[in-house]
This record gives structure tokens, C-alpha cells and sequence, in this order.
């Protein structure tokens, strides 16, 4: 991966709901390799920037281009692992049949394809340690459980890019670690983008750092300035830490 | 056991087995949607249809059928672009349908006591037809579910991934919708409209505690709703009550029933 090639391009892209702008005049480019956090606080749009990046949400303005085409036409190549506490946590399902749907790409949904999509799904499972919970029901697992499911059903699509919305928000502080440890191990071959309004946590792990609060405030190397984390969050970092001591961004850079 | 010898009886029978397999294939998606008051919308405007073919001299099971389908695409096109409101929507399109149904019902020169029946539901007025157009109901029903089983369960479970994998999830989304529509009609036979969302959600809400797939709560839910439509019909049989409301008491305390039965595995465990 020595050359940079881009994989997600936005270009000046502004979404509003409802007449509220959501993202305003956003640029910003992934390369095929990173490792990028993209932080800001709640409400700052960073949901809405991975469904645009998905197609799922059409800007108002600005151009979108995954893997130089229309989100629509190339999202197929792209992993997504939404939040789970956005799903009906009494759904009937079970861990198996939940990464089963990463190999169902459309088109390809026919009875002979089904025999390699079962061994790709055992392998992907296997390999995030969830083969023995295959058979339970996803909402009975716990929350660090849940996300390796998730992943795991992205993992399934044999996707070029993985794109995470607060991938540990539904996890024990103390397994938060071995998320991101996961996500290291798996940035070796696939582009990773993570989207968290956790900065303690993600400044330590990720590559490259983008601060959004509908605007874009800051992408680049993870020397952070506190200057660009009080445009972010227009308040003093240590309030939204939540009591966890101030972490220093540049001792991990 | 007499009873068994009359054809209206089993006529009534083989309804509700039919019924039951209908509900309990298209209920599981309907509670797990959690469309339950769409297909409440869907009955009651099914009423508006009903008036109009009395009104016109036809079959009113067409008209039933023709302005339940309307009224799953109107509402299935607005809350699948709008998450904000549906329960007016549905309160709206609910309340019209039936008032539609009551004045043409008004307009109709005549006998028109018979509207009752779609109401409260009649097991006496199910003829040979109905049984014909009912098992035909039941094998579209099962044909689409068994070839389409993994994107319904993919699109229940996660819209929006099932729509970055390609799955055309609004023809999707309207196709269940529709079907829903044809089981409502179906049900309105034998427990009437009022009652149908009963029926419709009660054998798979029961099933869901019990089962982790669509698939068993859906073969659990159809045994489920033959064993009340069956009890049903024969406890008003005996005690010459409606046989409708019979059906949805044995069902409803079924449910209670359940609800102090805890599932061997509790799903609620969280870390």
C-alpha cells in the first residue's frame, strides 16, 4: 500500500434534514490503507456521513465517489457495522443467520451460491471467535458479543472498506481495547473508517483523526490541538471526556 | 360429534386451518415489523370496499379486496418515506374506510344486515368458494415465503444493510404489505374485521417467546392459531355464542397464559 490511492471522495457535500443543515461543505478524502477516527460530538452529523458515504442519504449538494463511482453502484464493496441499539433487541434471529447476510449480495442469491456464502460465513465467525454462538439468538449476547457479530456479518460481504458507527458504544470499558485491537489486526488488509464520539479511546488507536460538527473541522495526522477540539465540540474537552482523565492526544502520536 | 357431519361446520373447520397457516406465516412478519396497526388500518379500510360492492351489486369480498390493497400501498408508501406521523396516517385511512363502507351501506336499497357478518365475522357464510379462493391464498403465501424467506428475515432484521447488499427493499416492503392486505380479507371471514389483528399477532407474539427464528415461530404460530380457531368454534358451538369473539377470548387468554410462562432461555441478558 505505498501509493495513495483514494477509495471515498467527498466533495464540498452539504445534507440537510428537514431544512436543518446536517453536514455543511464537506471534503474529505479515505485512501486505500487508513486507519481513520472520525470524532465529534453527538448530533454532529457523523451518522449521516457514513449513509451518505452508503448512498442511504442523498446531499443536497457536493459530489460522493466510492471507488470513483456513484455510492449507490459501489457500496456493495464496502462493510457496514451499524449500531446495534438501533435494532429491535427481541428480534428473532440467530448469530448465524445474522453474518449469513453479509454474503447475500443480491444477484448473486441462488441456491448454488449458498454452500460457499455457509463456508464463508463459518470462516468469518471462526475467525472473530463467535462459531460457538452461532445458534443463539443475537439479542441475548452481550454487548461486545453483539459487535463482534457485526462485524463478522461485514466481514461476510468481503468488503475492501469497513465503515464502523461507535463501535463501542454497546461495550464494557474493558473490552473496548480488544475492539480496536481487532480493528488494527484487520486494518492489515482492509481500509478501516470508525466514526466515535469517544476521543480518548479512538485518538490512541486510529491513524488519521477528522473532527466533524457539521462541519469539518480537522483531518490529518493525530497531532490535535486543543484549539480544533473546542471548534469541534465548542465546549472544554474535559466536560465531554466524561470524568475519564484528560488523555494527552500527542503522547500516542 | 354429530357436528362433524354438517358441511357447514366443516366448511368452517378447513377455513380455519386455512386461517391459521395464513396468520401464522404472515403475522410472524407483521409482529417482527411491528406493522401490527398497519394491518389494523388495512381491515378497517377493507370495510369501505366491502360497502362498495354491496352497494354495486358485486361480490363485496372484491371490493374488500381491491380497497385493502389500496390502502397497503397508500400506507405502505408513507411510512416506508416517512417514519414521522404513521400513526395518524393509520387513524385516518382506519377511521374513512369505515365510514365509506357505512354510507354505501346507507345508499343501498334494501337488505343490508349482512354487512354485520363482515364485521363480527361469520363462520355460517363460508361456502365452497371461499375455501377455494383461501387454500389459493395459502400457496402463493407459502410459495413466495419459502423463495424470498432469507431477504423478508434480512429486511426485517436490518433495512438499511439489506439495501447496500441490493436487496430491492421497498418491493419487498410492499409485496409483504400486500399479502398482509389478501390474509386480512381472508381472516375478516371468519373472525370479522374488529377482530382481525387478533389473530393476526396473537399465535406468533405466543411463538416469539419460545422460538429463535422466523421460521419456527412462524410453524409454531400456525399450530398455535388451528388449536384456538378449532376450540374456538367449538366452545361457541356448544354455548351458542359468536364464534369470532370465541376464537379471540381462547387466543387472548392463551397469550396471558403465556406471558407467565418464561421461555427457557431469557433474552434479555445484558452486560
Amino acid at each position: 500500500m505505498d501509493k495513495k490511492e483514494p477509495v471515498i471522495q467527498l466533495r464540498h457535500v452539504t445534507v440537510s434534514h428537514d431544512g436543518h443543515p446536517a453536514l455543511e461543505d464537506i471534503s474529505l478524502t479515505i485512501f486505500k490503507g487508513d486507519l481513520l477516527g472520525i470524532i465529534g460530538p453527538n448530533g454532529g452529523g457523523k451518522t449521516t456521513l457514513l449513509k451518505v458515504i452508503l448512498g442511504l442519504a442523498t446531499p443536497l449538494q457536493g459530489q460522493v465517489e466510492v471507488f470513483g463511482g456513484p455510492p449507490a453502484r459501489n457500496r456493495h464493496r464496502i462493510g457496514y457495522v451499524p449500531q446495534y441499539a438501533e435494532f429491535d433487541p427481541d428480534f428473532p434471529i440467530s448469530v448465524e443467520d445474522v453474518v449469513t447476510m453479509g454474503c447475500l449480495k443480491y444477484r448473486r442469491l441462488n441456491k448454488k451460491k449458498m454452500p460457499v456464502c455457509v463456508e464463508k460465513s463459518r470462516e468469518v465467525m471462526e475467525r472473530m471467535g463467535i462459531w460457538k454462538l452461532r445458534k443463539r439468538k443475537i439479542g441475548g449476547l452481550s454487548g461486545g458479543e453483539k459487535q463482534r457479530v457485526l462485524i463478522a456479518r461485514a466481514l461476510a460481504m468481503a468488503p475492501e472498506i469497513l465503515l464502523l458507527d461507535e463501535p463501542t458504544a454497546s461495550v464494557d470499558s474493558h473490552l473496548q481495547a480488544t475492539v480496536y485491537d481487532l480493528l488494527l489486526e484487520l486494518n492489515q488488509t482492509l481500509t478501516i473508517c470508525l466514526v466515535s464520539h469517544d476521543i480518548g479511546v479512538i485518538s490512541a488507536y486510529v491513524r488519521t483523526l477528522a473532527c466533524l460538527n457539521r462541519r469539518l473541522f480537522y483531518h490529518g495526522e493525530k497531532e490535535l490541538t486543543n484549539e480544533i477540539l473546542m471548534k469541534t465540540y465548542r465546549c472544554p474537552v474535559q466536560l465531554i471526556a466524561h470524568g475519564v482523565p484528560h488523555r494527552v492526544l500527542k503522547e500516542h502520536g | 360429534m354429530e357436528l362433524l357431519h354438517l358441511e357447514f361446520f366443516q366448511n368452517a373447520l378447513l377455513a380455519g386451518v386455512l386461517v391459521s397457516i395464513a396468520c401464522g406465516i404472515i403475522g410472524t412478519y407483521v409482529v417482527t415489523n411491528r406493522i401490527v396497526f398497519i394491518s389494523g388500518g388495512i381491515a378497517h379500510a377493507a370495510y369501505g370496499g366491502i360497502g362498495l360492492g354491496v352497494f354495486l351489486g358485486i361480490n363485496p369480498i372484491i371490493g374488500a379486496v381491491v380497497f385493502s390493497l389500496l390502502a397497503a400501498m397508500g400506507m405502505g408508501s408513507v411510512s416506508y418515506n416517512t417514519r414521522q406521523r404513521m400513526d395518524t396516517v393509520i387513524g385516518v385511512m382506519w377511521a374513512v374506510g369505515m365510514a365509506i363502507g357505512i354510507i354505501f351501506a346507507d345508499l343501498t336499497q334494501g337488505y343490508t344486515a349482512g354487512l354485520m357478518s363482515y364485521l363480527f365475522g361469520s363462520i355460517l357464510t363460508i361456502s365452497k368458494t371461499d375455501l377455494i379462493l383461501m387454500a389459493g391464498l395459502n400457496l402463493i403465501i407459502l410459495v413466495i415465503t419459502v423463495l424470498f424467506y432469507r431477504q423478508w428475515q434480512s429486511i426485517s432484521f436490518d433495512r438499511e444493510f439489506s439495501e447496500i447488499i441490493g436487496i430491492p427493499v421497498r418491493f419487498f416492503y410492499l409485496l409483504l404489505l400486500s399479502l398482509t392486505a389478501l390474509t386480512v380479507v381472508m381472516v375478516m371471514r371468519l373472525v370479522g374485521i374488529i377482530m382481525v389483528i387478533a389473530l393476526l399477532t396473537i399465535p406468533p407474539a405466543i411463538a416469539e417467546r419460545f422460538c429463535v427464528s422466523l421460521k419456527g415461530i412462524m410453524v409454531l404460530a400456525c399450530f398455535l392459531g388451528i388449536g384456538f380457531t378449532v376450540a374456538g368454534m367449538l366452545i361457541s358451538f356448544y354455548l351458542n355464542l359468536t364464534s369470532g369473539a370465541m376464537i379471540i377470548l381462547v387466543a387472548g387468554v392463551a397469550y396471558f397464559i403465556s406471558l407467565s410462562i418464561s421461555p427457557k432461555e431469557k433474552t434479555s441478558r445484558e452486560d
